[in-house]
């Protein structure tokens, strides 16, 4: 046994310092949640978390300073040897990543429930299992951290009465894991080695057919976190009903590591070497799918929190969207590539900026209240007008408002789609529907966040909880405090970001690769738009100030009526017209009943999924029937068994014989 | 860019706002005369914001801070486009800012105004609202993609003064079903985004019509007089769009003087163009039924859609 060795082109010792941070408090952590639950303990594992994770904060100047840390075990096992490499693309997520599982961590110490030991151990093991994941060198680390991510998340959602929403995710990231598994082994066996960053351009080993398949594989199975159609029906329960902490590490950090590994997988080692169009169209026409249905759904959704998940699954969807546009793009432009490459990961990376704040919202307007339901918010912005004001900056993030961080990585998206010079016609008439498409969901989820932050903050109160909510504590608003600052810092700073981004990802498009400024058609600058912004605003208001007639404050106007919490539009109300227009794709969704005298009729609205109403209630059927057919042949005696043996004997010589 | 470009940027963006109450007063004048009534003078818009604007306002107890935010927010962002787009000088903040954020600043405004419409606690602002992201759904991709297919017409660069140019250069070549279709489908989007006949009526204050004035019916004083300019402003941009983006022949690509007061009596006469058919338009069709302005809505959407295609097809 060799010593374990770190080689980075510089400071060595720099990097050491930097990984023993990282992974030592956070192992310690995951050690201590074996123990008996005990207040002390946990949070003691909550700083060793917060440790850990404020450390690999710093993932992206050590790799400024040392260039590419990597790492290998001197311990073989079956598939290959252990080790981490810590590139540029990998140092900036980890960076990203960890800031914001130091801010969930931080939310958690506010908030009332689910500190227990346990809970807390496997927040540190998780954390473990997402920065080896971020940086894995190695098949074997790659493919254990993906199914250790899985098992954990699956671990920290509690047991229901109802056990349906943690088995459907159980069974989907599992099949998912599954599809990865032979992937990457078939990838092992084509490039002759188990360490990832030997790996390039694969597809000219395994042919046009085969890089297909593996491409289709690899969506797949990081698909099935992401929610990609038919994958996402373990999502809305999922988020909807775990803690609101699993939720967020699901939502915004398991998910940068499935695109970030997504990324590596499919452009850094299967290659654009052959034309993968056919395979790009498919993988297109779902995520355009998963997108529009993902903001049509988040349209209607009676609870936050599955608001936001249907909301993940839009944004997911749009990710994988410009991904399978840069394997169309590949064969023709590499400039284009790349920008639309910078626009997929930059989105990933403001979505995960942006949906852990509306979650960390969403958790807290629910502490707050203690109301989950939607219907029951309003007029919060009233008694919290701070908490309202970094609500709002996460909205109009989510909602691609100018100059927030959401708005620059649409603006990049478009910017590729309009670049999009694709040789044959079929690739061109693509553009405009993505156009269509992005246009679209924009504006659903738009409205869908609008009605999320009016019906919770704006109007008057519509329940007691909502009228004399508690108030908020310091830390968890210092958290979300700091997340909206990202927001905004990202937004105004988009341009530096991408600088960053850039190279990154050029890194892995082999030495060729152009830059994607190249592709770039328009120039703006957010910073300065941000300061045109700002500084009408403040002409205005100082042309205002010369002078300011009185003003009043008196009830709301109610036609010389009292108006009561009901007396006001409702959060269902509001998309109604929505529903009204859409109400092919959303079925028939009104149940009435009639109560037990049978003198009024009960309208209910239910949500039926179509995808698992018409592709895994089916599923689920046959299977249930065949197992039926067959368990009839099980009848527990002991005769029909060897008359089984004997008749799958004499078949067997038979066919033996003939063959 | 060098200082005299940047000062008739500003002019030009002063010139837009200060118009703005005036083509509003046009197109009622026109549709007065149109029904056979007199009519208020062109003028009065200014004289309804000059009395706004001194007068306090009254807000709803349960209002908030964005109550107040929301008027300034939508004034800047009409202000900001009112710099960008082209008016009698192809040269503007381009470097700046393009296309796609001009398209975004749209829906700053709009995100600024529902949210507006939510804050009071009442129902007409609630369902104004609601009807207001009932559209927007539709039209904001129409909006997008019209303007993308000028993009792609002209050469793919999303850069404000790009369309103007090279349109003027084509000259009657450019003239084509994309930009047809194009123009067509921004038509009925200004119509649309700007509350008028089909979709919304400005002027009135009927439950059944309203989607606009719901969502401003909680504000008063100088905050209704902003929020009334910066609709106007929009519709200004709206029509000053059409004229210079989609049929900008006449507008001054050089900087000299005969080409500028070519441009300016242009724009003039494309304005009152414009507005006379909106007035045609409000004179002549009745408002839609709420449940059927989505069918319009989709016809723009599609228009906008064959525009963008027919670049790549024909």
């Amino acid at each position: 046994m060799g010593a374990i060795s770190i080689v980075c082109s510089s400071e060595s010792s720099i990097a050491a310092v930097f990984l023993v941070m990282v992974f030592l408090p956070a192992a310690a952590g995951a050690i201590l949640g074996l123990s008996k639950d005990n207040a002390t303990l946990s949070k003691l594992s909550m700083v060793l978390c917060a440790t850990s994770s404020a450390a690999c904060m710093f993932a992206y100047p050590v790799h400024c300073i040392c260039g590419n840390v990597s790492c290998m075990l001197p311990i073989d096992s079956a598939i290959g040897p252990y080790g981490i490499l810590m590139d540029d693309l990998s140092a900036l997520m980890m960076s990203i990543s960890s800031l914001v599982y130091l801010m969930i961590v931080l939310h958690m110490t506010g908030s009332s429930h689910n500190t227990s030991v346990r809970y807390m151990g496997a927040m540190n093991a998780l954390f473990l299992a997402c920065v080896f994941c971020m940086c894995a060198d190695t098949v074997a680390v790659i493919v254990m951290g993906w199914e250790a991510v899985s098992l954990l998340t699956y671990l920290m959602a509690p047991r229901f009465d109802d056990e349906g929403p943690r088995w459907r995710f159980f069974v989907v990231t599992h099949i998912g894991g599954l599809v990865l598994l032979c992937a990457y082994a078939y990838m092992a066996v084509s490039a002759g080695s188990f360490i990832l960053s030997e790996w390039s351009d694969l597809s000219a080993v395994m042919g046009q057919t085969v890089s297909s398949i593996m491409v289709l594989m690899l969506f797949i199975g990081f698909g099935s976190k992401l929610g990609t159609v038919p994958f996402h029906a373990w999502m809305p329960d999922m988020y909807g009903e775990s803690p609101t902490h699993t939720t967020m590490i699901l939502s915004t950090v398991c998910s940068n590591v499935a695109v970030l590994l997504l990324f590596k997988s499919v452009f850094g080692y299967i290659g654009t070497g052959s034309d993968l169009n056919g395979v790009a169209l498919v993988l297109l026409l779902l995520s355009a799918v998963s997108a529009l249905w993902g903001a049509m759904e988040s349209m209607i959704q009676t609870k936050p929190r599955r608001i936001l998940a249907y909301s993940s699954m839009e944004n997911m969807a749009l990710v994988t969207l410009c991904m399978s546009m840069a394997l169309i793009f590949s064969s023709a432009s590499p400039a284009l590539t790349n920008l639309v490459l910078v626009a997929a990961l930059f989105h990933t990376i403001n979505h995960s900026v942006f949906k852990s704040l509306m979650l960390m919202v969403v958790h807290t307007v629910n502490d707050c209240t203690g109301e989950k339901d939607i219907g029951r918010y309003g007029g919060l912005g009233k008694v919290m007008p701070l908490f309202s004001f970094i609500s709002i900056i996460g909205v109009a993030s989510m909602a691609a408002v100018p100059p927030m961080n959401g708005f620059i990585s649409e603006w990049l998206m478009l910017q590729s789609m309009i670049g999009g010079d694709a040789s044959e016609t079929l690739l061109k008439l693509i553009m405009p529907l993505t156009v269509a498409v992005l246009g679209v969901c924009g504006m659903m989820a738009a409205t869908s966040y609008i009605r999320l932050y009016g019906f919770s903050f704006l109007g008057r109160p519509r329940s007691p909880g909502a009228a004399s909510p508690e108030p908020v504590s310091r830390i968890p608003m210092l958290s979300m405090a700091v997340l909206a600052t990202m927001c905004v810092l990202l937004g105004l700073l988009a341009l530096n970001v991408t600088e960053v981004i850039g190279p990154g990802v050029m890194a892995y498009m082999g030495p060729g690769a152009a830059s994607f400024k190249d592709a770039l058609s328009g120039s703006f600058t957010p910073l300065s738009l941000g300061l045109m912004l700002f500084g009408t605003i403040l002409i205005i208001y100082l042309i205002g100030r010369l002078r300011r007639p009185e003003s009043y404050d008196r009830d709301t106007w109610g036609c010389g009526l009292e108006l009561d919490e009901d007396m006001q539009y409702s959060s269902s109300g509001f998309t109604q017209p929505l529903v009204r227009v859409f109400h092919p794709f959303y079925g028939d969704m009104t149940r009435m009943d009639t109560d037990e005298h049978g003198n009024r009729t009960i309208y209910h609205v239910v949500f039926v999924e179509p995808f698992v109403k018409n592709i895994y209630r089916p599923i689920g059927n046959a299977v249930i029937r065949i197992s039926e057919t067959v368990g009839r042949m099980q009848t527990g005696n002991i005769q029909s068994y060897l008359g089984y043996i004997l008749a799958v004997l004499v078949i067997a010589l038979l066919a033996v014989r003939i063959l | 860019m060098n200082v005299e470009v940047a000062i008739v940027t500003i002019l030009q963006a002063l010139v837009m706002v200060a118009i703005s109450p005036l083509m509003a007063g046009i197109i009622r004048k026109m549709k007065a005369l149109m029904q056979g009534k007199v009519g208020p003078s062109i003028i009065q818009p200014y004289r309804d914001l000059r009395k706004l604007m001194r007068k306090g306002r009254v807000a709803g107890k349960s209002h908030t801070w964005l109550f107040s935010a929301v008027p300034y927010l939508c004034l800047s962002s009409m202000l900001i486009l009112a710099l960008m787009v082209p008016f009698v000088y192809v040269e503007v903040a381009s470097p700046y800012i393009d296309l796609i954020t001009m398209v975004y600043l749209f829906t700053l405004f709009r995100f600024a105004m529902v949210l507006g419409g939510l804050e009071g606690g009442s129902v007409f602002g609630g369902m104004g609202s609601s009807r207001e992201m009932m559209m927007s759904v539709l039209i904001e991709p129409a909006l997008l993609l019209s303007i993308m297919s000028m993009v792609a017409l002209t050469g793919g660069s999303t850069g404000i003064s790009n369309i103007p140019d090279v349109l003027c250069e084509m000259g009657l070549a450019a003239v084509g079903p994309t930009l047809i279709l194009a123009t067509t489908s921004f038509m009925i989007t200004l119509l649309a985004e700007n509350a008028r006949v089909p979709f919304d009526n400005p002027a009135t204050h009927l439950e059944l019509t309203m989607v606009h004035e719901a969502m401003v019916l909680e504000y008063s004083g100088r905050k209704l007089g902003m929020m009334e300019l910066a609709s106007q402003i929009r519709l200004t941009l709206f029509m000053v769009m059409v004229g210079t983006l989609f049929l900008p022949w006449g507008i001054a690509t050089e900087f000299t003087l005969p080409a500028l007061v070519v441009a300016t009596v242009a724009i003039v006469a494309k304005l009152l163009i414009i507005a006379a058919v909106i007035a045609i338009v409000e004179c002549t069709v009745a408002k839609l039924r709420l449940f059927k302005t989505p069918n319009l809505l989709t016809i723009s959407f599609t228009l906008s859609l064959l525009a963008m295609i027919s670049i790549y097809i024909l």
